[in-house]
């Protein structure tokens, strides 16, 4: 049975199994944890932070920040609809209808989340741009040298986003679609609603909660882009932090910059707190939903949209990446090495993340537990939407103000700054949410009936956690997998915080494009979609096993 | 050859076991820099570990490491960069003859904190189709309603265009350069572009006539179109004016380095004949060292004369230059 019940009415009653002072002790320390590194991160930029810098501010205030402000109104608002519209109607056509290429568009539309944004921007540029192919055969075919377009702008910048980005919708809605039955809008059926109304009332409401999960992390990867957004010539709130900081020479400024983006990324999540808050949904387990089988012109239209949309989001910049980097195929040693050196950190970091993350969606669960315990935990995550550059920067800064202190104080010295572990530190201040997103979305989907059950039968807490696992099984791949193809991609923290000598192919790609060596930078480049590609694949397939083993 | 001999004497001598690696934070990427690295390693056994990031991230490094670093030389593009590395107190002087007498007076810091490696011309590049190389004399002159629809320019925040500005600021004060600044955003035939070789395209498919980017930029999509209709201009060379505007990539000693002695060695071995030889081949930029002739492709562009201003002014007035851009409106 599917139901949909104010929060209150099903909260279990207080466990008195436990002392009640020990658990929220626990939950406090473990809170407290989740939140450091980003908490040492802010520390790290606390000092500069408390510098005033009046006069960077009023220029800012005058000639940067009201375009920076309202273009990432713009991109965020604009990002949100499409993402919305395009991960949304994915999911809900390739969960519960069957047309002729279904098995291959279902895992292929999630293929976009393989390609780092600047790459498809870059690749954008050069074929929509006056010189590009596409214009050049425009100015051949009419005759005239007019520009018809240039891509430049906010709403490039946006349309670009939506299709790197929509992946994170079409992910969690999927895996919602799969888990729910199809006894609620049955039941509304039966009452006579029509069937957009039922999609409107019923159905998209209980996917609310997925929605927002995917949403809010294309969302803050929005709102922290610099890459794409740079290279299509938008200023946004996250240039304007480089710009203060790299081009006015103002670490404080920066950091004050950096801490609105902060406050933006609280506001996302509070909202998405809010919206999963009113509501709790159940798995129902009785019925798999049937498919629905599509008529040949609505497969038609169906395969055509889908198909056009991974040729722009994916194909596309595959093929001009391969047409770069076809002269030279080879891999040197060194690119070897990055390879290899990519896989392992995105598989560490994504183990470790998934523990973190399900402590933290765990957690959140029993925030009544503790005052407070709520905002250490929304602040745990709240990493995904600063810009990487300054959140890598402030721990790093934290980190050698720590061993500085340890130093003197103990006589000891401890080297973190350089090691694998302050690089971890970093990933997990910056994706926890990744991780605790998926994990929180399945943990909503789990009847408190289960728990309930296995408590009247003696167990303890530990046990009852045990017992739900299984359950969790979609979820946590679906964490695991995420977070490595974001780890593989990330660049800004890896470069600051990797030991000596130690590099990704992320790192190899943005050495090289950062000199214009955008040709040279498309074997790596490759190398780190084909990385990101087994992951993808295999997230699919274990949905679908999920999906199939409850018939 | 010869030079090396007293080098590998000293090493033999002189080397403790720790010395056989130098640690170089740099800003200048990777693929610029690992060959002359190598070379240096084949020639002296000195191992060296490269860290590589943004100038602004090493310079705080730096500052928050403090004595327990283990850099020992930082080398970076752009003299904005090595001059807040200066102002934050992460290098020490070197004090370094052999470096006085090869690296001209406008490269380098008056204090010895850093010296040039490489220089890198910014000049205008023209369309060989449209603009008759006659039509073209300064940077000031590109703010000229005659380049109205007809120039290209890479975005302001690309810190070449910030430390030209920077230095135009430094020769015509401010309200002069906001005028000239403002005059290029208006002359422009579009938006900004992300990269010096997009500007170059955009001449050659005739988007525009004119631009500013680096030489090196120019020599790679030469050599892979070798009929190309770009060409480049060396601006500002008439009497009185300025000379072209070159930045470089220097380096220079940090201040807590555990082996100033091994850092200055390395520093002056990057002034050598053979490293400097390295460096003009490498990617089309220029030696520093006078008598390192550029190589046949950049030299075939012809000769210039340099802006002798001291290249550490760009630094200075850097975050002037970018906020004048902003009012500009120069994105």
């Amino acid at each position: 049975m599917m139901s949909s019940l104010p929060a209150a009415a099903v909260r279990p009653p207080r466990a008195a199994s436990v002392p009640a002072l020990a658990r929220r002790g626990l939950a406090g320390i473990a809170a407290g944890l989740l939140a450091a590194p980003l908490l040492l991160a802010l520390s790290g930029l606390a000092l500069a932070w408390a510098t005033p810098a009046p006069e960077v501010w009023a220029h800012l205030r005058a000639h940067v920040l009201p375009g920076a402000l309202a273009n990432t109104a713009a991109l965020l608002l604009a990002v949100a609809v499409g993402c919305t519209a395009i991960g949304t109607g994915c999911a809900w056509l390739n969960a519960r209808h069957d047309y002729p290429g279904r098995r291959l568009f279902e895992w292929a539309l999630l293929l976009p989340l393989a390609l780092p944004t600047y790459v498809v921007a870059f690749v954008a540029i050069g074929l929509l741009d006056y010189a590009g192919p596409v214009q050049s055969a425009w100015r051949a075919l009419s005759g005239s040298r007019a520009a018809l377009f240039s891509p430049n702008g906010w709403p490039w910048a946006a349309a670009l986003l939506t299709l790197c980005l929509y992946p994170y919708v079409y992910l969690t809605v999927r895996a919602a679609l799969l888990r729910q039955g199809e006894a609620p809008a049955e039941a509304a059926r039966s009452l006579g609603l029509d069937r957009w109304r039922t999609f409107l009332r019923v159905r998209l409401p209980l996917l609310r909660p997925a929605l927002m999960a995917g949403l809010g992390l294309a969302l803050l990867e929005t709102l922290a882009e610099f890459g794409a957004v740079s290279l299509l010539g938008v200023e946004t709130l996250t240039t304007a932090v480089y710009k203060t900081w790299f081009g006015l020479y103002s670490l404080p400024a920066a950091a004050q910059l950096a801490s609105l983006g902060l406050l933006l990324a609280a506001l996302l999540l509070l909202a998405e707190w809010r919206a999963r808050a009113r509501q709790r949904q159940f798995d129902a387990r009785l019925r798999p939903a049937p498919r629905q089988r599509l008529g040949r012109p609505a497969a038609v239209v169906v395969v055509l949209f889908q198909g056009l949309l991974l040729l722009l989001a994916f194909v596309l910049p595959l093929v001009q990446l391969l047409a770069w980097a076809l002269p030279d195929l080879s891999w040197s040693a060194t690119e070897a090495r990055a390879l290899a050196n990519t896989v392992r950190l995105g598989a560490l970091a994504a183990v470790l993340l998934v523990l973190a993350g399900l402590a933290q969606a765990l957690l959140r669960r029993q925030a009544s537990l503790l005052p407070g315990l709520r905002g250490a935990l929304a602040l745990s995550t709240l990493g995904y939407g600063v810009p990487g550059t300054v959140l890598a920067a402030g721990l790093l800064l934290g980190l050698l103000a720590l061993e500085r202190g340890l130093a003197t104080a103990t006589g000891h010295g401890l080297v973190l700054t350089g090691s694998l572990a302050a690089l971890l530190l970093a990933l997990h201040a910056r994706f926890l949410r990744a991780a605790a997103e998926p994990l929180a979305a399945g943990l909503a989907l789990l009847r408190p009936s289960l728990p309930e059950a296995a408590r009247s039968l003696g167990a303890g807490p530990g046990r009852r956690f045990l017992l739900t696992l299984p359950l969790l099984r979609p979820s946590v791949l679906a964490a695991l997998l995420l977070v490595a193809i974001e780890v593989m991609k990330e660049l800004p923290a890896t470069l600051m915080l990797r030991p000596f000598g130690w590099d990704t192919l992320a790192i190899r790609v943005y050495a090289l494009t950062s000199e214009g060596l955008w040709r040279e930078a498309a074997r790596p480049a490759l190398g780190l979609v084909l990385a990101g590609l087994l992951p993808i694949w295999w997230l699919v397939r274990l949905q679908d096993g999920d999906a199939r083993s409850r018939t | 050859m010869r030079r090396m001999f007293p080098l590998v004497l000293a090493l033999a001598l002189s080397a403790p076991a720790a010395a056989d690696t130098l640690v170089v934070y740099s800003e200048r990427k990777e693929p610029l820099l690992t060959p002359i690295l190598e070379a240096w390693t084949a020639q002296t056994g000195v191992q060296v570990h490269l860290l590589t990031d943004q100038a602004q991230v090493l310079v705080e490094r730096l500052a928050a490491e403090g004595e327990r670093t283990r850099a020992d030389v930082l080398v970076t593009v752009d003299a904005g960069n090595l001059w807040l590395a200066t102002e934050r107190g992460v290098l020490a002087p070197l004090r370094s003859e052999t470096l006085d007498a090869v690296v001209p007076a406008a490269f380098r810091d008056p204090d010895g904190h850093w010296y040039a490696i490489t220089e890198r011309a910014r000049v205008i590049v023209r369309s060989t189709e449209r603009v008759p190389a006659a039509e073209l004399s300064t940077y000031e002159d590109l703010a000229d309603p005659k380049w109205q629809g007809r120039l290209c320019l890479r975005s302001s925040r690309k810190v070449y265009n910030q430390s030209l500005v920077a230095m135009l600021i430094d020769r015509h004060g401010e309200e002069r350069t906001e005028q000239i600044v403002r005059g290029w955003v208006g002359n422009l035939a579009a938006p900004p572009f992300a990269d010096d070789t997009l500007v170059v395209n955009a001449i050659a498919a005739g988007q525009c006539d004119v631009g500013i980017v680096n030489t090196y930029y120019y020599g790679r999509l030469a050599r892979d179109r070798p009929d190309l209709p770009v060409a480049v201009f060396w601006p500002n060379q008439a009497e009185g004016e300025s000379g072209v505007h070159v930045n470089v990539t220097g380096a220079g000693l940090v201040r807590h380095s555990r082996q100033p002695e091994l850092a200055r060695r390395f520093i002056e071995w990057l002034l050598s004949e053979a490293a400097q030889r390295q460096f003009a081949d490498i990617d089309y930029e220029f030696a520093v060292r006078p008598g390192v002739e550029p190589n046949a492709a950049v030299a075939a562009w012809g000769g210039f004369r340099a802006d002798d201003r001291n290249i550490a002014q760009a630094g200075r007035r850097q975050a002037q230059a970018v906020r004048l851009m902003d009012r500009a409106g120069y994105r």
